[in-house]
């Protein structure tokens, strides 16, 4: 008896390479974990050249955007992730510009004329390939460890042994880890071969510490869902509710739970429909519109006169449209503010119904995972947030240079000339003076250096995280180790 | 005899499966997801409504006003929401809904009326739940139940029955059918139902045509379910490997290969980006005079290019009987590619119409385009092409071929599913 209490560790190294063997001669492992990496190697590939892609089309659009940049707006580029490869983060749905205006920075939601004509569908890279494809192989192969050993028998005799079964569990759950572990570095290794290999990334330093912690939390969560399998083989004893019970919490946290997440945050907290916006747009402007009125007897002596050269006509005009703006300052700068303010209420309500509705798809552990490694490579949200605090950075320099150089230059902006949108005449963009073809020196104005996503960024949500993993590896265990205790043989 | 024992068989594993943990727990998750995804379907049919009204007032005050120069006059062509995108949304949401035709002054442009601000990380369609997890619980019951048979025995018995093996099979099959097609059949009679009772759908011929293509659609997918699934139970020694292998098949055909398949498709076919810095959801456009930031023949490229797109992505589908149903289901409701190719033709007929009659006015008034003076009598505008509302009647023969398709799908599954378990060796 007193040898059956004590915890060998020839005991636990016995059953970990025993379970382990199992493993490795069960040929579900086999064709899944092989499938696996394949696809795996599939994904690295097209990750690259996505990331080739992108990084195209941002020199394209950059190159764009610094023709039209002037006094009016500058339209930044976001910069795409180095690390596409590893997780896309949902990059491709986000506002890939943003639109600086003297005192506001603007982000536009994607033009209805140009988003795909496709579903979304989950972007290809490492994350996916480990979240949703190594999950299942790990799932697959340990679902049934103990429902099996009991239904054929050796669970009798492996429990004759004279070791506690505590033991016997903590070896059956590390022989799994011992299998996972190759089969996520060999998999991650000729991944990594592929990206050195195609000289389209550009490597740091800093970029093996991406990698460690991309390692290192994926073989977190893979433990997990090991240790899942490993919870749902004891509490059912036949091996095919196991099968069952297992594949369908892997339904409900790859695919149920995120399906679940929207509809949910819209209730909770629903974003302003983007119609309503517009209208409250529209409203300020037509408040606007009309507290300023130019009356057509104004403008039509000036612009139907004869015998007057094109010049004048519009210096006069420059000079009305300058005295309107002088005179009705305070109205103009209510007006911008009124626009600033309720843009950004709109976008804020937004923000908050895809926040909320991340927060509630992390309730599934695979997308816990998946946020994590989109940190990790500095993709998706984390790139907008430093992209975005790179433009408000950016409109701190450019706001105070540009509007002087506007005051510097108002005598030579257009009017836009008389139109006669909203009855006979009336004067275009009394709000402010048009500057597009006044030249001047570009030099001037500051200039994007563009920014990074440091590593550190991700620090301690990834600290977080991984606590996060270990503590619920644990917490299986623990529930595991519970019930294996209680086990009947029979 | 043959009917009895028919029965017998269906009634066997009709007894077996409405007791168990895993159809009722199935059923509850089909449930649950279908009513929040419906529930989410509606709100934005609600919305997709209340914009159209709201848009079709609009422009029926734009064009009573009083007109001085013809480069003012514009038509407007409505999209109407689809009354089955209740069912299957499809792309209905991101595509453009107003088009504001201008001839010879200017561009045509295109808006959406509801771009749901904030997509899910993976957001379900009411067909799509439908299709993914009908098809789960058509291989959970079907691909276990031979082996089991075997392992416990009575597999030598059934046969021992005077009836052909093809009979045991058919009962199996009926059996998988009405354990999962009547409860999502009555999942969409209920949404129907409840959106005709609360006035949302006029159930007129069309639609009710329409309800009855997309049933049929997922009868076809279900039963490609229950065909693969009867095929992996005749192939397979015991009811854990057949479960295995089936459910293997299900997450690479249902989750894996359609969550890939758009990417897929998109790196055949990429869409070149261009900047809409000066898109109509900015606050530049309250500030400054609109100014074409992009080149009309980049707009242009980009449509082609996202059509190419849509095109490699259709015939991605035919690979995966899930996604082929998801395709003919938004076929049928009138949200697929297909619907906004039409609008797009019928904006071009419009566009023609308009330039033709603008064209006329000016060569009897070539002063008239855009300068107005005090002096000039009111604008003529017989004959201006009025606003249109272009209904989207779903174009069900498109869903022909993917119908087709999954119907060729069953015959071999059950071609071969019959093949194998006559030759399946009943021994424990």
């Amino acid at each position: 008896m007193t040898r059956e209490s004590e915890i060998s560790p020839a005991g636990i190294c016995a059953v970990i390479i025993r379970t382990a063997l199992e493993l490795l001669r069960d040929l579900r492992l086999a064709i899944f974990g092989c499938g696996a990496i394949a696809l795996f190697i599939v994904c690295t590939y097209a990750g690259v050249a996505d990331y080739a892609r992108q990084q195209r089309e941002y020199g394209r659009l950059r190159a764009s955007a610094l023709r039209e940049n002037g006094l009016e707006s500058v339209s930044l580029i976001r910069i795409p992730s180095r690390f596409l490869f590893m997780s896309e983060g949902g990059e491709r749905f986000l506002p890939n510009v943003l639109i600086v205006l003297p005192g506001y920075v603007d982000a536009p939601h994607a033009d209805v004329t140009t988003t795909d004509l496709l579903p979304r569908g989950l972007p290809l890279g490492w994350s996916f390939a480990v979240a949703y494809l190594f999950s299942l192989a790990v799932l697959i192969s340990t679902h049934d460890v103990i429902a099996r050993q009991r239904k054929n028998g050796t669970l009798r005799v492996v429990l004759s042994y004279p070791v506690r079964r505590v033991v016997i569990l903590l070896g059956e759950y590390l022989g799994m880890l011992v299998v996972i572990l190759p089969l996520l570095l060999v998999a991650f290794l000729s991944g990594l071969i592929v990206v050195l290999s195609s000289g389209q990334i550009d490597w740091q330093a800093s970029d093996w510490v991406r990698l460690a912690a991309f390692v290192v939390l994926s073989f977190l969560f893979l433990s997990f869902v090991a240790a899942a399998g490993l919870l749902i083989s004891i509490l059912f004893r036949d091996p095919t509710t196991c099968l069952v019970v297992a594949m369908l919490c892997w339904v409900i946290a790859g695919a149920a739970v995120p399906a679940l997440a929207q509809p949910l945050a819209h209730l909770i907290s629903p974003a302003q429909a983007p119609r309503e916006h517009a209208l409250a747009l529209e409203e300020a402007r037509s408040k606007f519109r009309a507290t300023i009125r130019v009356s057509s007897e104004m403008l039509h002596p000036i612009v139907t006169a004869s015998g007057m050269s094109e010049e004048r006509k519009r210096e006069l005009l420059v000079d009305i449209q300058t005295r309107l703006v002088q005179q009705h300052e305070a109205t103009i700068q209510s007006y911008t503010k009124d626009l600033m303010r309720i843009r950004a209420a709109y976008l804020a309500t937004v923000e908050n119904e895809i926040d909320l509705s991340k927060r509630i798809a992390a309730a599934s552990p695979l997308y816990l995972y998946l946020s994590l490694i989109d940190d990790v490579a500095g993709s998706g949200a984390l790139n907008q947030r430093f992209f975005h605090r790179a433009a408000v950075e950016f409109s701190r320099r450019y706001t105070p240079v540009c509007l002087a150089l506007r005051d510097q230059l108002r005598p030579l902006a257009a009017v836009g000339g008389p139109s006669v949108q909203e009855g006979p005449y009336r004067l275009q963009g009394v709000s402010s003076l048009s500057y597009e073809d006044v030249s001047y020196d570009r030099r001037l104005l500051p200039e994007f250096g563009g920014y990074e996503v440091p590593v550190e960024a991700a620090g301690p949500k990834i600290l977080t995280g991984a606590m996060l993993l270990i503590g619920l590896d644990g917490l299986l265990f623990l529930i595991a180790n519970y019930r294996f205790n209680r086990y009947a043989l029979a | 005899m043959h009917m009895t024992a028919l029965w017998g068989v269906i009634a066997r594993r009709l007894q077996l499966h409405l007791g168990s943990v895993t159809w009722l727990l199935t059923v509850i998750l089909i449930v649950v997801l279908f009513a929040t995804s419906a529930r989410r379907s509606t709100t934005l049919f609600d919305l997709d409504a209340a914009a159209l009204d709201a848009d079709r007032l609009a422009h029926s005050v734009e064009s009573d006003r009083m007109f001085h120069v013809y480069s003012e006059i514009r038509v407007a062509v409505d999209r109407a929401p689809a009354p089955l995108r209740l069912l299957a949304p499809g792309l209905d949401d991101a595509l453009p809904t107003c088009a504001t035709v201008r001839g010879q002054f200017g561009p045509t442009t295109m808006r959406g009326r509801q771009m749901t601000p904030a997509p899910g990380p993976l957001s379900l369609d009411p067909a799509q739940v439908l299709g993914l997890f009908g098809s789960l619980l058509a291989l959970l019951v079907t691909c276990g139940t031979v082996g089991s048979e075997r392992e416990q025995g009575t597999l030598q018995l059934v046969l021992t029955y005077p009836v052909r093996r093809s009979v045991v099979l058919l009962g199996e099959f009926i059996a998988a059918m009405l354990l999962v097609l009547v409860p999502v059949v009555l999942c969409v009679v209920a949404l129907l139902t409840v959106a005709g009772a609360t006035g949302r759908l006029v159930l007129d011929g069309d639609v009710l045509t329409g309800a009855g293509v997309f049933i049929l659609t997922l009868a076809l997918l279900i039963s490609t379910a229950a065909g693969t699934g009867l095929l992996i139970a005749s192939s397979a020694r015991t009811s854990a490997t057949g479960l295995t292998i089936g459910l293997f098949v299900w997450a690479l055909f249902a989750v894996i290969y359609p969550a890939v398949a758009p990417s897929l498709s998109r790196l055949a076919a990429p869409v070149d980006a261009i900047v809409t810095s000066g898109s109509s959801d900015t606050l530049t456009k309250y500030w400054r005079k609109p100014r074409a930031t992009t080149d009309a023949r980049d707009v242009e490229r980009s449509l082609q290019q996202r059509l190419l797109q849509a095109d490699v992505y259709q015939r991605l589908t035919y690979l995966s009987p899930v996604s082929l149903y998801v395709a003919a289901s938004e076929m049928t409701a009138g949200t697929s590619v297909s619907s906004y190719r039409a609008f797009l033709t019928s904006i071009e007929r419009v566009a023609a119409q308009f330039s033709r009659w603008q064209a006329g006015k000016l060569a009897e008034n070539p002063t008239r385009g855009t300068m107005y003076s005090m002096s000039d009598p009111p604008l003529d505008i017989t004959g201006l092409p009025s606003n249109q509302v272009t209904a989207v009647n779903p174009p069900i023969a498109d869903a022909a071929s993917p119908i087709l398709v999954l119907a060729l799908w069953n015959l071999a599954l059950f071609g071969a599913a019959h093949v194998r378990f006559a030759r399946y060796d009943p021994r424990v």
